[in-house]
């Protein structure tokens, strides 16, 4: 008995531990446990506003450290010397000296940002020049969310040199915001103008945010543990990794997949940050809305991980010129904006080509129009019969986007494609559907919950929202047992078309 | 106490939290189920702390299944009757042999525009200073088929013919470190110790095997039958790179006309028009006479008019360029003209006569870099199989004969004769039998019936390649979720193993077991993690394929080393007990053939286990 106890405390301690392996997602079960220990003690902590400061900082800096281990000293780090740097901004006034610090602050986060995501890329990029072994691979760790606490810091600073906001007068407050848990690790990316207002507020709660909490919580998940994952490991993924394995149907259906499997990995993960934060008591902007409703590319924009798009538009499109400087130069901004918007998604060629053709893609829609003024820049101006038009051109722009962010390699992409064109096999697509059918169910649940009118989700969240807490519990287990039973769920096995 | 504020959520929030918590450590007490026909896990939320035994208490159940294996497929469909097989074999040659010699049908049609070489037997005759095997390939005795005869047969006509000299004068690597009795080059770059051959054939086939691969002075064949997971060349492509890296060979091996795969397959280039192509897992929607006539590659390639196809090596492997010789294997009733096409400039035209036998063309050139055949007429009820692409003269071909979700049975729906008359071209040496996974099931561990099947299996490839050794694989790994959603090993694959295993002591073959050589390998997790597998946990991937290729070249490697160590240290006794040599002589042979020298311990090593080659 007493060794069994051992070795649970022992198992326990090693499950407490920063482990490369297993990162602290908010849909395990080891969160949940830590987030109830944690929101227990968070709810008698009201009126004490610094400790309650202190004491979110502590369980974020562990929930941190959970994944990335030491690592957690860089967001303490880039907190600490942003905080100076934007007091110091604050202060002076010649605007060279602004420049020069807003300069370095920007010079410290892409430096942090450079070294530990882009190094090894940049040294491949080297030795595919020069030859190889001209560099050595440096295989530096990746801190988890790297690339959204730079963002975020960047904008504090920028916006206190553009005179927008005023510093911060305490230092853990900027690092209660820099390091907040819910959206640390994958964002949505929330601008210190937006959060820091509420850091100090007292904590309210109301049943419609936690209703709304709940709702964003059971949606996050269902997208994220239920259909994400379960495509992905038994659909997606295989015909990526080997598409001349696969009918054309399947390679179609594979990019279809993936579209849906990517919007609902990272909604599902935004909306369960939004949702944790709202049982927290903070506000969090929408960071999707339903994107692949979009009759444009331009609106695809507009629904598609708005905080990086508004990010990117004010600090770098805007900062680049954005349209006030001539046409071809609005052109080359935005293409550049969403060629470094690409290469942020990860160190990889591919990104950069995704980032281009979203690129262009926005550059002629711009042109376009300019010689149609009559063509409407967003689906609900348009003609009810050019809209579902629209919404299936962009669809595909978009899905083209997606193989090339998805496949290892540009063969990849020119083999999906060739299967498409060349072998696409149609009569093999009811055996498809038949030998799949999980997976073309949870494919075809997730478009179908996506494309219902905004007036069924409004439904669907007073639903929640005024439902009895009993039942929102109940919900709440039925669902993570759902995704619990998705998990262990047997994996599809490959079936192979006699085609 | 603090007064609850009644819009405030935050204590009702946290009250629900621990609800929450609550209601799913009691759903965890919830043993796993079926309910309607769905498969319910337990769902335990504290499956990091607390594991239930879920495991135990479902493969027992599923165990105490009488003869579960005897319901994983339908043993009637699958009746095979060996005297019929052998029947069949023999009469179709009579057939042939019963006719008068000039009303005996051609069977091989040659093109040879190879530029004449000059026989090397000079270099021959100064055994001397070739290579230290030559001392070897003299005293070697006859093996137990007909590369022995044969050696003895050409020896006749020229006394070194069989000799080292006949091998490349500059040894590859791999060779020299034999030599110096280290393991060869590749060895242990991939994989982590050894996973030894395990012969259970009392006349020791596999050393008739390593004789053969040692000393014969023309192509060795292996001919590797498995499912998908060998499917596009995968494992076989570096199986045949490293047996041609160090015995020898070139090519890519057997490729059929057409088939719906081929542009998966990186070993060589496919472009096929006009064919209705069938597989032999649909033997019941193959329209007759075609469904008679499968070869064990598993496909039959039906041409309409003017059928094509055209192959480019590739470099996707080093030596798959090296082909300098073609063969096309047909069945052609009526007479058919087939046009060949060899790199694009010269080009042949065969009147092939109508017979019911299966027929060769052999194109033989310097380098074969492209090719293409056409059927210009005579496409009715013509047969078509495949080509093989080889290097002349000495080293390795092997040949990838993968179909998809075949559990090895299907090859009781081939044609005997056709798989003998091929054979009869090529003569295999060793037959690798690569199945298992499309039985295989989680919970099922009794495989007796299987395992019976996979006996006559063997019968049935001894039947129709009588030349060949039989190596049975082992299942490969795979893996299945466990109760918490972890990836876990199924837990059949040992039960499947030992089947096989049991199957190969009973049918007299070899056995190696591909799940062991993996686990060595980090298991099917790691397998996924590195990226040499797919995501079902089951397929392996090219550099998957290389992985276990390597570990299954090195059983091989090592047993060949074996005999090679055996017949020196035999070689250097006789020579110990001749009277003509010096004493100092002597002095140094005994020194060698002490046990703490390297070839001393090879011996012992290959005396004790002497059922482990």
């Amino acid at each position: 008995m007493i060794e069994g106890f051992e070795a649970m405390i022992g198992k326990m301690e090693s499950l407490l531990l920063y482990d490369s392996q297993s990162p602290l997602i908010f849909s395990s079960g080891l969160f949940l446990f830590l987030f109830a220990v944690f929101y227990t003690i968070y709810g008698r902590m009201q009126r004490t506003t610094m400790l309650r400061i202190v004491y979110v900082i502590l369980f974020s800096l562990y929930f941190y450290y959970k994944s990335s281990g030491i690592y957690f000293l860089l967001l303490i780090f880039a907190a600490t010397s942003d905080y100076i740097i934007a007091r110091l901004i604050y202060r002076l006034q010649r605007p060279v000296l602004r420049r020069i610090l807003v300069v370095a602050s920007v010079g410290i986060n892409l430096g942090m940002l450079g070294y530990f995501k882009y190094t090894d890329f940049l040294i491949q990029i080297a030795n595919d020049l020069f030859g190889e072994g001209f560099l050595q691979f440096q295989n530096i760790f990746l801190p988890v969310g790297i690339s959204f606490f730079v963002f975020q810091s960047m904008s504090y600073t920028i916006d206190i040199y553009r005179r927008q906001m005023r510093p911060l007068d305490n230092w853990l407050e900027y690092l209660f915001y820099l390091s907040f848990f819910p959206q640390l690790v994958a964002g949505p990316i929330v601008r210190a103008r937006d959060f820091i207002p509420q850091i100090r507020q007292r904590p309210q709660i109301t049943r419609e945010m936690f209703g709304m909490g709940v709702f964003l919580l059971l949606t996050g998940l269902f997208k994220k543990a239920i259909i994400s994952d379960y495509i992905s490991l038994n659909f997606v993924d295989r015909i990526f990794d080997e598409p001349l394995l696969y009918s054309g149907f399947e390679c179609l259906m594979g990019i279809y997949g993936y579209a849906l499997q990517i919007y609902c990995d990272f909604s599902g993960y935004s909306d369960m940050a939004i949702g944790i934060a709202l049982l927290m008591g903070f506000h969090f902007p929408k960071n999707f809305d339903a994107p692949y409703k979009s009759a444009t590319i331009t609106e695809f924009w507009h629904r598609w991980h708005i905080s990086l798009s508004t990010w990117l538009r004010d600090y770098l499109y805007i900062s680049l010129g954005g349209n006030r400087k001539g046409r071809l130069r609005t052109y080359v901004n935005l293409l550049l904006t969403m060629l470094l918007g690409g290469l942020w998604h990860g160190a990889a060629i591919r990104f950069i080509l995704w980032g281009a053709l979203h690129g262009v893609a926005l550059a002629l829609h711009k042109l376009w129009m300019g010689i149609y003024p009559r063509a409407k820049a967003e689906g609900r101006d348009m003609h009810w019969w050019s809209r579902p038009f629209g919404i299936v051109f962009t669809f595909h722009i978009v899905c083209l986007g997606w193989l090339m962010f998805r496949a290892e390699s540009m063969q990849t992409v020119e083999l999906m494609l060739h299967q498409i064109f060349v072998n696409f096999h149609p009569q093999i697509i009811l055996q498809v559907v038949e030998g799949y059918t999980v997976v073309f169910s949870l494919i075809a649940l997730g478009y179908l919950l996506h494309w219902m009118p905004q007036s069924a989700d409004r439904l669907a969240q007073k639903a929640v929202i005024r439902s009895p807490l009993a039942l929102q519990v109940a919900m709440t287990v039925v669902m993570i047992w759902v995704v619990m039973q998705t998990k262990s769920s047997d994996i599809q096995p490959f079936i192979y078309f006699q085609f | 106490m603090p007064q609850q504020n009644p819009t405030d959520y935050s204590s009702r929030g946290c009250k629900a939290i621990w609800a929450l918590i609550l209601a799913l450590i009691l759903i965890a007490f919830i043993p796993p189920q079926t309910i309607l026909g769905v498969k319910l896990r337990r769902a335990n939320i504290l499956s990091d702390l607390v594991t239930f035994d879920d495991r135990t208490a479902a493969s027992s159940s599923s165990a105490s299944k009488p003869e579960a294996g005897a319901e994983l497929f339908d043993a009637r469909e699958f009746e095979v009757d060996m005297k019929a097989v052998t029947e069949r074999i023999a009469s179709a040659k009579t057939r042939t042999e019963a006719r008068p010699t000039n009303e005996r049908p051609e069977l091989t049609y040659t093109w040879d525009i190879s530029t004449p070489k000059t026989d090397p037997a000079p270099e021959v005759t100064l055994p001397k200073k070739s290579a230290p095997a030559t001392d070897l390939k003299a005293d070697a005795r006859p093996s137990r088929h007909g590369e022995a005869d044969k050696a003895t047969a050409s020896d006749d006509r020229h006394p070194f013919r069989d000799t080292a000299a006949h091998r490349p004068k500059t040894m590859p690597a791999e060779r020299k470190a034999k030599h110096k009795g280290v393991k060869p080059l590749g060895h242990a770059m991939l994989s982590s110790g050894e996973t030894p051959i395990e012969d259970y054939s009392p006349r020791q086939a596999m050393k008739a095997f390593y004789d053969t691969l040692l000393r014969a002075n023309r192509p060795v064949r292996i001919a590797v039958l498995g499912d998908s997971f060998i499917e596009g060349d995968i494992l076989t492509a570096d199986l045949r790179e490293r047996l041609q890296s160090v015995y020898g060979g070139g090519g890519t091996g057997f490729t059929p006309f057409s088939s719906p795969l081929t542009a998966y397959r990186r070993t060589v280039k496919t472009e096929a028009k006009g064919w209705n192509v069938h597989n032999i897992m649909q033997y019941k929607r193959t329209p007759a006479p075609l469904n008679e006539n499968f070869y064990v590659s598993g496909w039959v390639c039906a041409p309409s008019q003017g059928a094509s196809s055209r192959w480019t090596m590739t470099d996707f492997r080093p030596r798959l360029e090296e082909c300098t010789t073609a063969r096309l294997f047909f069945i052609s009733p009526r007479t058919s003209h087939i046009e060949v096409e060899v790199n694009d400039s010269l080009r042949h035209v065969f009147e092939v006569e109508g017979d019911a036998a299966v027929r060769q063309i052999e194109i033989r050139a310097d380098r074969i870099d492209r090719m293409a055949m056409k059927i210009t007429d005579g496409e009715e009820g013509f047969v078509g199989y495949g080509a093989i692409f080889e290097k002349e003269g000495h080293g390795v071909v092997v040949d990838n004969y993968s179909v998809r979700s075949n559990n090895g049975q299907a090859m009781f729906r081939t044609n005997p004769s056709v798989n003998a008359q091929v054979d009869g071209f090529l003569q295999y040496d060793l037959v690798i039998l690569q199945y298992g996974l499309n039985i295989m099931q989680q919970g099922v561990h009794a495989y007796t019936a299987y395992s019976e099947q996979i006996v006559k299996m063997v019968s049935y490839v001894r039947e129709c390649f009588p030349h060949a050794a039989v190596l049975v694989l082992g299942v490969s790994e795979r893996s299945v979720k466990g109760e918490s959603g972890e990836f876990e090993p199924m837990d059949a694959i040992p039960h499947m193993m030992q089947s096989q295993r049991h199957a190969a002591q009973t049918a007299e073959a070899a056995f190696w077991p591909t799940s062991e050589a993996m686990q060595r390998m980090g298991g099917m997790e790691q397998f996924v993690q590195n990226g040499w597998a797919g995501k079902d946990y089951t397929h392996i991937n090219y550099a998957g394929g290389q992985r276990i290729a390597y570990a299954l070249f090195d059983a091989l490697n090592s047993g060949a080393r074996q005999v090679y160590e055996q017949r020196r240290i035999e070689s250097r006794r006789r020579k110990y007990h001749k009277s003509v040599i010096d004493s100092l002589q002597k002095a140094k042979i005994r020194r060698e053939l002490l046990p703490g020298s390297v070839s001393g311990h090879e011996l012992t090593l290959t005396v004790t286990n002497r059922s482990r080659i």
